[in-house]
């Protein structure tokens, strides 16, 4: 068969697709029949098998629905049963093939019949209708329902034969359709087995032979090709590209042999040609080589000299020598010149017998060619090789030399170049020579460099040295400098010193006051003594005396205050407080304060402000009021009857002033006008030089000094105006005060005090000390003398060290003990643990900030109370102050403002819990009064009127009120006595701090209340001041002060007698005069005249229960023979009361401080000592039970 | 004297209870104001019957008479008062329940109730009429042309 394989495997596919076909299309005829089997069974039996008893269920409802409507009697119901009927007909329609349209109309029919008569019925039986023809109607309904029922079971009966025959012949279907199944697929795979094997049987005979013929190749025997077998199939084909392979393969071996021998001889000529070779033996040895590998008898090689011109340079074989090749060829000449010139071998066959004969030793003959290769480089021509051939010229000889000629020229081009080398080398070799000598002199130019260097070197250090004389200088600058620092401190030294000698200054003055009052002491307690005459021994005439002694002593009492006022103002130690002054103001209170008086006295006080005098005046109020007063006092004094007159008013055009400085225009006048005695034209001037009074007698008559005029002519020159007067004698004075409308201290005081001006109350406390009009005070402003306690101290929490030593630098100098911490936790831990009287904090800490360090603080109650001072670099002022700071310190701080730092913190703490309240209407004397007990380190309060001050006093605990009588809203007897009945023992203590002459009914009143009554003017200032910190002093101790208090007016109840009391005191007039007054009393009184006496006595003694301790002696004063005292343990609590001349500020603390119990000022008021004295040793007596 | 009044006085007793109890049975059995009286046609041999065939042929149980001839019971209408006695006394089952047991047998298609007349008048014509007939009437009604039948 001439099928190909590819139409066989055709034929075979072919065969089985069609054998599928007819299976899968016999399957399908089967499957067919199967499936109409089937769907006839689901079609029509299944549906009769649920339609029979669901339209059986629908007829029974209906004839329940009827039944139960007509039950009922409901005609409404019997219509609704419309619905299962439609329900019924629906099913029926639904019902498709299972029921034959046929059948389905006839039952319908059936159904619509029925159901007509049953609703007739239904009806009539419903509308209660009875008789025959209802029976009758019932009847035929049946009888329709009858065949309905009949029709229905027709139409739904259901034959289970018909269903079991239809399975059976789906089921025969089924088993046949397999049947054929089988038998079809059976045929088709006989046929297919039998086509396959006739089919593969030539085709592996085929590959058989194939693969027999491929195996001999294999082998290497291309000879006997495969024999192509019958047919023309894919087979045969096979064999065909086989066999032609093979021939293929077989030339390429012989190809291969070929390109060995050129390779062999390429390799032969290398290996002839290695080594350095001489040109002329390189070329003989590349000739024989050649020669003997091409089997050339003879050869020859000629290779250009540089010149034009082919040296023979080799050559091999049998050339005879009498012929011999020529030695030299010029290019283009000859045969072998012009084989140069060509590119490719000149060949000349069959050249004549006789052109060259070679012959050996067996014979000779002529060559059959002659090759003449060009040796050439890069196109040129270098030289020719000449071979004679005795064969024939053949390609692969030609390869052969053209392989070589390349490899034989780069040898030759080599060996001819090594030559030129070698004559080059030699040429190099000179030239090295001379570059060693060049050498040579660079190195000589090299040390030539490197001792400019050098010179260089030497430059950079003089430069140096220079650098250093000048670091030199700059050292003597700083030198200098420092010396000038010192400069500086020797200054500050200096000012220190001259504040000293100002102290020293002020010491004398108190120390005079003292040897005055001293004296003056003895005197007006001794007259006292006389004068109440207890022992009855004198005479009526005698009691006078001693009264008039006693009046005439307080008259010097008081000239001696006026003689240290007017030595102050003179010494320019008056300040002056600029402020406005309302003008209103100090004529409404100059009103209050006299109209008592003047109508005690029976006069009219006239007080006029004219209407175009302005509102204000700029200048000292409380000196003002000053003047007025004692204008005012002097005209009521020598007054008999008439009036008295106080007009403000604009000066008048006439007026002529002393002072160049003051005009008419911006002055005011203050005219205080009486109807007196008038004073003589004569005597106006000498009026107001100190001591002088007109008349010597009006002195006894009227009392006072006659320095009040001076004093206020002086203090009107301080405010920058005058005083002038004129009088009439017999009808009266005139005294005018012009003062500028505004004070201008650079102008008007010549020496203008350089007192800070003060905060405006205490609770942001001023931080300077009060510069205090009293000259005792002059020493305050020196911190130096400020009394610390030295037990205290301050905290420092700062991180910057070199800040926090200057600052404890500044505190230790102030006789406190410092604590530092440089961070906040230290600084907490140090400040619960020490509880120091004052914290500096700075705001930036390393661990924490300031503000956190503050809260904690004020959340401990241990710290709570702590005042803390902030420092930082940021100014913060406000949160610091709203954390409840003290004060806000921004860096860079100098010395001074540390000391105030240090100073406010110390104040803060010595009376923190001394609390005040001011009672003042009066905005003047009030800031006044407030700005000197805020000096004194208190907390200070201020209230306007009687209504403030109940206010404040329900707040908050005072430990003293300073109270005014002339309040707005309220009598000031009035407050006291509401005051009174409101906080009965709670009351603080009251001073009557008034500038009103107190008739004798008010000062009987006011005693009950007061502990002391202290009139209002500049010298008594001092007094209440002294008073305030006594009461809150005494708070602070938790001392009883009623007990002190109570039996002070009431002498006659005291019971000291029998006790035995210690006076010392170095001048025996005091101890005279108290011993009068103790002794007046029962007491046993012991003397010491020295503080060395008092302790000997003290240590003999042991009935001692009180001491009178004089401060100023000699050898040892007060404090120390206190403090001795103290020293033993027995004396502990021994009241000691300390009696001070009243005069340094601070003497009071010191004296407590030094161990005193407490303290009284001289000249000493007997009543006062009395009552102290009853109530220490009433305490002690409680305390001792 | 007093014997003979006590015995005055108990045949007084027995007077009064033969009295009432001679009306009771009367109510019962002929019939009183609201009684009835069962009728047939004249060629209707039977002259009495028993409550429980009577009962048996209106609920249509029994359909003949011992004659093979079909019977045809007729009721008077629901409002009659010789219906409720005929229906309590004879059917033992209240008018109502009747009723109900018809409306079941009519819808299911079981048979049909005895015609109900509307008056004694129209029931003794029905009967006249109808051989296989039996009816009742009320105890007043007028009879005549038919035979009354006792119920045992």
């Amino acid at each position: 068969m001439g099928l190909s394989f590819r139409a066989k495997l055709v034929v075979i596919v072919g065969t089985a697709a069609a054998a599928l076909v007819v299976l899968i299309a016999a399957s399908a005829a089967i499957s067919n029949r199967t499936e109409r089997e089937l769907a006839t069974i689901q079609e029509s039996h299944l549906p009769k098998l649920r339609l029979g008893p669901q339209l059986q269920a629908e007829f029974e409802r209906l004839k329940r629905a009827l039944q139960d409507a007509v039950a009922a009697r409901d005609a409404e119901a019997v219509n609704a049963t419309r619905a299962i009927m439609e329900t019924f007909l629906k099913d029926l329609d639904a019902a498709g093939a299972a029921v034959t349209p046929g059948q389905a109309a006839a039952l319908r029919s059936a159904m619509d019949d029925y159901y007509a008569a049953a609703l007739d019925v239904s009806r009539r039986l419903v509308a209660d209708e009875t008789g025959e023809r209802l029976v009758d109607a019932m009847s035929a309904m049946q009888a329709k329902q009858a065949r309905a029922a009949d029709l229905l079971a027709a139409v739904t009966a259901f034959n289970p034969n018909d269903l079991a025959m239809a399975f059976t012949a789906a089921r025969r279907a089924e088993v046949n359709g397999g049947h054929v199944r089988l038998i079809v697929s059976l045929v088709c795979l006989t046929g297919l087995v039998l086509l396959s094997g006739w089919i593969g049987r030539g085709v592996v005979r085929s590959l058989g032979e194939v693969t027999v013929g491929l195996r001999r190749f294999g082998g290497g025997d291309f000879d006997q090709p495969i024999p192509i077998a019958r047919g023309d199939d894919e087979l045969a084909d096979l064999a065909r590209q086989a066999n032609q392979m093979a021939e293929s393969l077989k030339r390429l071996a012989q190809a291969r042999d070929r390109n060995d021998w050129i390779r062999d001889a390429r390799v032969g000529l290398s290996q002839e040609m290695r080594g350095e070779l001489e040109p002329m033996e390189l070329a003989g040895r590349a000739v024989s080589f050649l020669a003997r590998h091409l089997g050339a008898p003879a050869g020859a090689l000629y290779y250009a000299d540089g010149h034009r011109e082919l040296e023979l340079l080799g050559q091999y074989g049998g050339t005879p020598p009498e012929v011999g090749a020529p030695a030299r060829f010029r290019i283009g000449e000859g045969l072998v010149g012009q084989a140069a010139l060509v590119e490719g071998i000149t060949v000349v066959k069959d050249p004549p017998t006789d052109y060259l004969r070679i012959r050996s030793g067996v014979g000779e003959g002529a060559p059959k060619a002659i090759v003449l290769v060009p040796l050439r480089q890069l196109g040129r021509a270098r030289g020719v090789l000449e071979l004679a051939l005795f064969n024939s010229w053949s390609a692969p000889a030609e390869e052969v030399l053209t392989a070589v000629q390349e490899n034989l020229v780069i040898a030759l081009e080599v060996a001819l170049a090594r030559v030129s080398t070698r004559k080059l080398l030699a040429e190099t070799q000179r030239q090295a020579e001379q570059l060693a000598q060049q050498e040579e002199e660079l190195r000589a130019t090299n040390e030539e460099l490197e001792t400019q260097q050098e010179e260089l070197r030497q430059t950079n250090q003089e430069l140096t040295e220079q650098a250093k004389e000048l670091e030199e200088q700059r050292r003597t600058l700083e030198q200098n400098n420092s010396e000038l620092v010192d400069a500086r401190q020797r200054l500050e030294q200096k000012a220190a010193e001259l504040s000293t000698v100002s102290a020293y200054k002020s010491q004398f003055l108190a120390n005079m006051s003292h040897e005055l009052r001293t004296p003056l002491n003895s005197m007006l307690l001794l007259s006292n003594l006389l004068a109440e005459n207890e022992a009855g021994n004198l005479t009526d005439k005698q009691t006078e005396f001693a009264k008039t002694i006693h009046t005439a002593g307080k008259d010097l009492l008081v000239l001696i205050n006026q003689v240290l006022d007017l030595a102050k103002i003179e010494a320019g130690k008056r300040d002056v407080n600029v402020a406005p002054i309302p003008i209103r103001q100090v004529a409404d209170h100059a009103a209050r304060i006299f109209t008592p008086l003047a109508e005690e006295k029976g006069l009219r006080l006239v007080v006029e402000v004219a209407p175009d005098v302005p509102a204000v005046v700029n200048t000292d109020g409380q000196q003002l009021e000053q003047i007025v007063r004692n204008l005012l006092g002097n005209a009521i004094k020598f007054t008999a009857g008439g009036e008295v007159a106080l007009r403000v008013t604009r000066p008048d055009p006439r007026a002529r002033f002393r002072r160049a400085d003051l005009r008419r225009e911006d002055a005011l006048a203050f005219a205080v006008s009486d109807t007196g005695l008038g004073i003589a034209a004569g005597d106006l001037e000498r009026i107001f030089a100190p001591f002088e009074q007109l008349d010597g007698s009006i002195d006894r008559r009227y009392g006072g000094t006659g320095l009040g005029l001076s004093i206020s002519r002086e203090i009107a020159a301080l405010l920058g105006g005058e005083l002038q007067v004129e009088s009439t004698p017999g009808r009266g004075s005139t005294f005018r005060l012009y003062l500028p409308l505004t004070l201008d201290l650079s102008e008007a005081a010549p020496r203008p005090p350089a007192a800070p001006s003060f905060a405006p109350t205490a609770e942001t406390p001023s931080p300077a000390p009060a510069a205090a009009p009293d000259l005792p005070d002059q020493s305050s402003t020196t911190p130096s003398n400020t009394a610390w306690e030295s037990s205290e101290s301050l905290l420092i929490i700062e991180d910057d060290r070199g800040f926090a030593e200057a600052f404890a630098d500044v505190v230790r100098k102030q006789g406190l003990e410092c604590l530092m911490a440089f961070d906040g936790q230290t600084g907490l831990r140090l400040a619960r643990e020490q509880r120091p009287m004052g914290i500096v904090l700075d705001v930036r800490l390393p661990d924490t900030d300031g503000w956190r360090v503050m809260e904690e603080l004020r959340f401990d109650s241990a710290t709570a109370r702590i005042p803390v001072h902030f420092v930082s670099a940021v100014d913060s002022a406000g949160r610091g102050l709203a954390l409840g700071a003290v004060g806000y310190l921004t860096k860079p701080a100098s010395r001074g403002d540390i000391l105030r730092v240090v100073e406010s913190l110390a104040r803060r703490t010595a009376d923190g819990a001394g609390r005040v309240l001011v009672v003042e209407d009066d905005a003047v004397t009030g800031d006044s009064v407030v700005k000197r007990l805020a000096g004194e380190k208190m907390e200070v309060h201020r209230a306007m009127d009687a209504g403030q001050a109940m206010q404040a006093l329900e707040r908050l605990r005072f430990g003293c009120m300073v109270l005014d009588l002339s309040l707005p809203d309220m009598d000031g007897l009035e407050l006291l006595e509401r005051l009174r009945a409101r906080h009965g023992a709670d009351m603080p203590s009251v001073l009557i701090y008034t500038a009103r002459a107190l008739t004798r009914a008010e000062t009987k009143a006011l005693e009950a209340h007061a502990e002391a009554v202290v009139l209002k003017d500049g010298a008594s200032a001092d007094r209440l001041v002294d008073e305030v910190r006594l009461f809150t002093r005494r708070l602070q101790e938790g001392r009883r002060t009623r007990s002190v208090n109570a039996p002070r007016f009431r002498p006659s109840a005291l019971n000291l007698s029998g006790k035995r009391i210690l006076v010392v005191d170095d001048d025996m007039r005091t101890v005279y005069a108290l011993s009068a007054t103790l002794r007046a009393k029962g007491v046993e009184v012991l003397v010491a005249d020295t503080g060395q006496a008092a302790l000997d006595l003290l240590r003999q003694r042991t009935d001692v229960e009180a001491v009178l301790m004089d401060i100023m002696m000699p050898e040892m004063d007060g404090f120390e023979a206190m403090r001795r005292i103290r020293k033993e343990a027995r004396h502990r609590a021994l009241p000691i009361v300390a009696l001070t001349a009243k005069v340094m500020k601070g003497d009071p603390e010191k004296c407590i401080e030094a161990g005193a119990t407490d303290y009284l000022p001289k000249p000493i008021d007997g009543d006062r000592l009395l009552a102290m004295l009853n109530g220490l040793l009433a305490d002690k007596a409680g305390g001792d039970a | 004297m007093s014997r003979s009044r006590a015995n005055a006085a108990f045949s007084l007793l027995v007077f009064v209870l033969v009295f009432v109890y001679g009306a009771a049975v009367g109510t019962r059995v002929a019939s009183g104001a609201e009684g009835f009286r069962v009728i047939v046609n004249l060629d209707n041999p039977m002259s009495s019957m028993d409550r429980r065939f009577l009962a048996d042929v209106y609920l249509k149980k029994a359909t003949r008479w011992p004659s093979d001839e079909a019977i045809r019971p007729v009721d008077l209408g629901p409002g009659s008062p010789a219906r409720r006695t005929f229906s309590d006394e004879v059917l033992k089952r209240s008018v109502a329940a009747v009723k109900s047991y018809w409306q079941q047998k009519v819808f299911s298609g079981q048979g049909v109730p005895p015609p109900e007349l509307d008056s004694d008048s129209e029931v003794v014509r029905f009967v006249l009429k109808n051989p296989g007939a039996v009816g009742y009437v009320s105890s007043s009604g007028n009879v005549a042309g038919v035979k009354i039948v006792a119920v045992r």
